[in-house]
């Protein structure tokens, strides 16, 4: 097998005492910044640019990669702990994550997530020594079209998310969608929504949306409960989880691999659409879908899965065809160049070593992630049996640090804030914010590739149908949209 | 469900607010659509699930009658609106005060009510958050968080 | 008692972490690393040719070079967010002729000559006709003979509205009476993907980002816009050689928000002057089918100025 010893030379050179080093490093810090608020995986990447320049051109991509697929390791963590997503991919991680951990079952909420991630990274890793030619050109059939039907099932699914209604999710959706659209409008560049205020022209940054939503929120319903502040049971039943735990988190792990392998390929939003498309489905094909949004393992594992399997496969476009698909991408795109190595169609031919190298490299760092996340899970249960009434004021500290951090700037600790109280009403009021922040990421992909499509077919709204991918998509969107209408038909003919 | 009827109509005046403002930007054709036209369509989504969500917030209330309202109890309202005064005097007084001054006066607001019996504890816990996070974002991660005259 | 002990080592600590904390002397700038905003997305031209610039820009500079990637409104956001910034010449932008020459004219957008003071210019480069591998057209006459026949059939993907792809086709079209489609898309990698795609039959890129791809068969070069053939690529014609009188380059310049102290100012022109000579920089341009064609802070101050003017006479022509 030819494949064999390719990827035997790839060890070869990621085994090396420098390169595994390099590795591992980029692993701990990927994991910590994905603990930390604020400072993401591009920001991070950016900072360490530099130090990568005297280094092999192997070395630097596996350091930078590990730090990019870390981050979605540790990104989970707060999301489990103390409802803070770090990442937009793990926004969905929150909804079960967090009520696992409220009912003391944090520890088995973050062994999921962290075996699902390895088994998903590695399975991605595998497809994409396999598979990344014919999935690049599956990724290049996406235009305009396929991408505004992908976007509008996309925003339908989000409506599963939480216990709460479809109505609810998708209005929390629609709201979402007019968040994204404060700032410059993405095709013309007028402004929108901004009345006079400079900083509204940026638009909302994500995390401090997130943040305000679900960590301030989460702070104030919690302050509003009583003047003994409840104490967190955090009594582990068993410090992983449980066999019937990981039964049930089986299938879901599987299919969020799967699913995250293939949208991850979408330049774009590939991790974070795969990550609500599977807590979907899964809700979808549970017997017990009543169980989601109280601490449901599945909603948890598939979601996991999806995100660390799509990050793994967001590297096709750069490897296969020379065009990065992410910010941090780029970023280890232009580390490439710095050492003049030119990623194009031609990459794996004429570079095998890096591509080889990055691919064993990929194993190896999944594996070490695994190797230390496990024992901090200990570390992490442990920091849960702090009261709430002491932990609460450094949830509050933590968030508005971090939301100081993304810009230095006061104004955004204020956006953080206002967000808290609205995540607060909502969640009075019975509305999931997940839908909300996710529509809001997506909301200025969705116009922009709506207006493209209405463009590039001269205003015939039948290119939504005459292309397969796009009809598909589209078929699925309106049958989610019609089936509880089939299901009220069949229970008043029932009564 | 009367908070679904609040947050119905809620969510429709600001549906109703949308697609007004969105009217003022250039609409364009579904040829070449402008900046207001998909504003205009997700107002109108908004609107049009908002009267969903009442009508069936009203179906419910008909087949129940009506039910207690889920609003919190006075003293509970008390803690929440005091803990958003707190952070929203915390951002005003961020730049003047410095971050360590102000954080710490926060964390000692956000114990104060499971501190009545423990000053000295809420007072060292306040001392570490604040300088413990000074530390480590400011001095450790470079963040140039606001020094205040404490530190200048 | 135990509290008070935990209490004495907490205050330990604290004051430890004051004493780390101890207000930092005025420094020299720059005492941090500088951003480098890039008003686009990931992988464009200008992005390879930021990222050329950080790769070496710390020797100079003392400090790091950090790209920030402020992407959409056809560069206007990016653009914007430096204006507001601090004038303290730790926000750069790396802005190019699309925004902040063509997009700000016709968007009468502030983000022009009046709003910020130039630091340097570090290449300009002319626009690349490219279609995809298997196109129909092997020439750029037959390309324009196509969309003669056809008006409204040819789908070009430009990389931003009045960017650096959208003028020169409006200027072609212009010149050669064609009408074509006219699809925006955000920056130079989402075009090239496009067209690579199947979605759209023809974009302007630049060398960089489109020699890879012509060396692997996946894209055609049909013409450059440019007064003179490009060394890297001698066998693509120029527009003008193709029979239509149409030149266009486009500059790239960290510039900094008016209002920059001019002795900050001085001190980035100089540190971009010794890393416009730097070999392993130059080489890098080289490799990305560029040159560097370095101008100081007030030479392209008059340079921008000469060209804000013709454009605008331009502008206020294809507006019509």
């Amino acid at each position: 097998m030819e494949i064999l010893s390719l990827l035997a030379q790839g060890f070869a050179i990621a085994l090396t005492p420098t390169n595994l080093a390099y590795g591992f490093v980029g692993a701990l810090v990927g994991t910590a910044i994905g603990v930390l608020p604020g400072l993401g995986p591009p920001a991070t990447i950016a900072l360490l640019l530099p130090i990568t320049y005297g280094m092999a051109p192997t070395s630097a991509v596996i350091l930078l990669a590990g730090i990019f697929y870390g981050a979605m390791y540790g990104g989970s963590t707060t999301s489990i702990l103390l409802n803070i997503p770090g990442e937009a991919a793990s926004v969905v991680t929150c909804i079960d994550g967090y009520q696992m951990a409220r009912q003391g079952r944090a520890g088995a909420a973050l062994a999921v997530s962290a075996v699902g991630s390895f088994v998903a990274g590695t399975a991605s890793v595998v497809g994409l020594m396999l598979l990344a030619p014919p999935l690049a050109a599956f990724a290049l059939r996406f235009g305009a079209p396929e991408y505004t039907a992908l976007l509008v099932l996309g925003l339908m699914m989000v409506g599963y998310l939480g216990g709460g209604s479809m109505t609810k999710g998708l209005m929390m959706a629609a709201l979402g969608l007019l968040l994204g659209m404060v700032g410059l409008d993405p095709i013309m560049g007028s402004p929108r929504f901004t009345y006079g205020v400079f900083k509204l022209s940026e638009g909302f940054e994500f995390v401090l949306v997130a943040m305000g939503l679900f960590g301030i929120g989460e702070v104030l319903v919690n302050v509003e409960r009583s003047t003994v502040p409840e104490v967190l049971k955090t009594r582990i039943r068993g410090l992983l989880a449980s066999r019937e735990e990981w039964r049930a988190a089986g299938l879901p792990l599987a299919r969020g691999s799967l699913l995250g392998f293939f949208v991850g390929v979408l330049p774009g939003g590939g991790a974070i659409i795969s990550s609500f498309v599977s807590y979907a489905i899964e809700k979808k094909l549970s017997r017990h879908p009543e169980r989601f949004g109280q601490g449901a393992i599945e909603g948890v594992a598939g979601p996991e899965a999806a995100n660390n399997a799509a990050a793994t496969s967001s590297f096709i476009p750069l490897l296969t065809l020379g065009i990065p698909g992410n910010a941090s991408i780029a970023l280890i795109f232009a580390a490439l160049l710095i050492h003049g190595i030119r990623p194009g169609p031609l990459l794996v031919s004429e570079q095998p070593a890096v591509f080889w190298g990055l691919i064993a490299s990929m194993y190896i760092g999944n594996l070490v992630l695994l190797v230390l996340n496990l024992p901090l899970i200990r570390l992490w249960v442990k920091l849960l049996e702090v009261p709430y009434a002491i932990l609460a004021p450094f949830v509050v500290v933590f968030v508005l640090v971090g939301a100081y951090s993304v810009n230095n700037s006061v104004f955004d600790v204020g956006t953080t804030i206002a967000f808290g109280a609205v995540g607060y009403a909502l969640r009075k009021l019975d509305f999931e914010p997940a839908p909300l922040v996710l529509a809001m990421i997506l909301g200025p992909q969705l116009e922009a590739a709506l207006r493209r499509s209405l463009i590039y077919s001269r205003g015939d709204l039948l290119v939504f149908f005459e292309r397969p991918i796009s009809a598909a998509l589209l078929a699925v969107a309106v049958l989610l949209l019609l089936s509880p209408l089939v299901r009220w038909a069949f229970e008043r003919r029932a009564v | 469900m009367a908070r679904d009827g609040i947050a119905a109509l809620a969510l429709a005046l600001l549906g109703g607010a949308a697609i007004h403002q969105a009217g003022k930007l250039p609409y364009g054709m579904v040829r070449n659509p402008g900046p207001g036209f998909v504003p205009w369509w997700v107002g109108v989504t908004l609107l049009g699930l908002s009267l969903l969500l009442g009508l069936q917030a009203l179906r419910a209330r008909r087949a129940r009658g009506p039910g207690r309202a889920g609003a919190p109890a006075r003293a509970e309202w008390r803690r929440v609106a005091a803990l958003l005064a707190a952070l929203v005097l915390y951002v005003v007084a961020l730049e003047p005060l410095g971050y360590p001054l102000s954080t710490f006066l926060l964390v000692l607001l956000v114990l104060r009510p499971a501190s009545r019996r423990a000053l000295v504890p809420a007072l060292g816990l306040a001392v570490l958050a604040a300088g413990g996070s000074y530390a480590l974002f400011a001095v450790w991660l470079k963040v140039p968080l606001p020094p205040g005259p404490l530190l200048r | 008692m135990r509290t008070s002990r935990t209490l004495t080592l907490m205050l330990a600590a604290l004051l430890a972490a004051l004493a780390a904390a101890s207000p930092a002397p005025a420094q020299e700038f720059p005492a941090k690393p500088v951003e480098l905003v890039l008003p686009f997305g990931p992988g464009g031209s200008h992005d390879l040719t930021a990222r050329a610039v950080a790769s070496v820009a710390h020797q100079y500079l003392g400090q790091a070079l950090l790209v920030v990637l402020r992407p959409g409104g056809g560069g206007a956001v990016g653009s914007q967010q430096v204006i507001r910034a601090k004038p303290d010449g730790y926000t750069l932008l790396f802005g190019g002729t699309g925004p902040n020459t063509i997009f700000a004219l016709v968007q009468k957008a502030p983000i022009g000559p009046d709003q910020f003071v130039p630091v340097a210019r570090v290449n300009h480069s002319p626009a690349v006709l490219a279609v995809r591998g298997d196109a129909p057209w092997k020439t750029f006459r037959e390309m324009v003979e196509y969309a003669k026949k056809n008006p409204g059939k040819l789908n070009f993907a430009n990389t931003g509205p009045w960017g650096a792809a959208d003028f020169p086709m409006r200027l072609i079209a212009r010149a050669a009476g064609i009408e074509y489609n006219n699809i925006p898309y955000d920056g130079g990698g989402p075009a090239l993907l496009a067209v690579l795609g199947g979605h759209a039959d023809a974009t302007f890129g630049f060398a960089p980002q489109l020699i890879p791809q012509i060396a692997a068969g996946k894209m055609r070069a049909l013409a450059v816009t440019g007064a003179r053939r490009l060394s890297i690529m001698a066998g693509v014609p120029t527009v003008k050689e193709e029979g239509f009188d149409v030149t266009f380059t486009m500059w790239r310049a960290a510039l900094a928000p008016k209002g920059t102290p001019p002795a900050v100012v001085e001190k980035l022109e100089a540190a971009f002057r010794k890393l416009a000579e730097d070999r392993s920089f130059k080489a890098l341009i080289k490799q990305l089918g560029d040159d560097v064609d370095f101008q100081g802070s007030k030479e392209f101050a008059e340079t921008w100025r000469q060209e804000w003017e013709t454009a605008a006479q331009i502008v206020g022509a294809a507006k019509k």
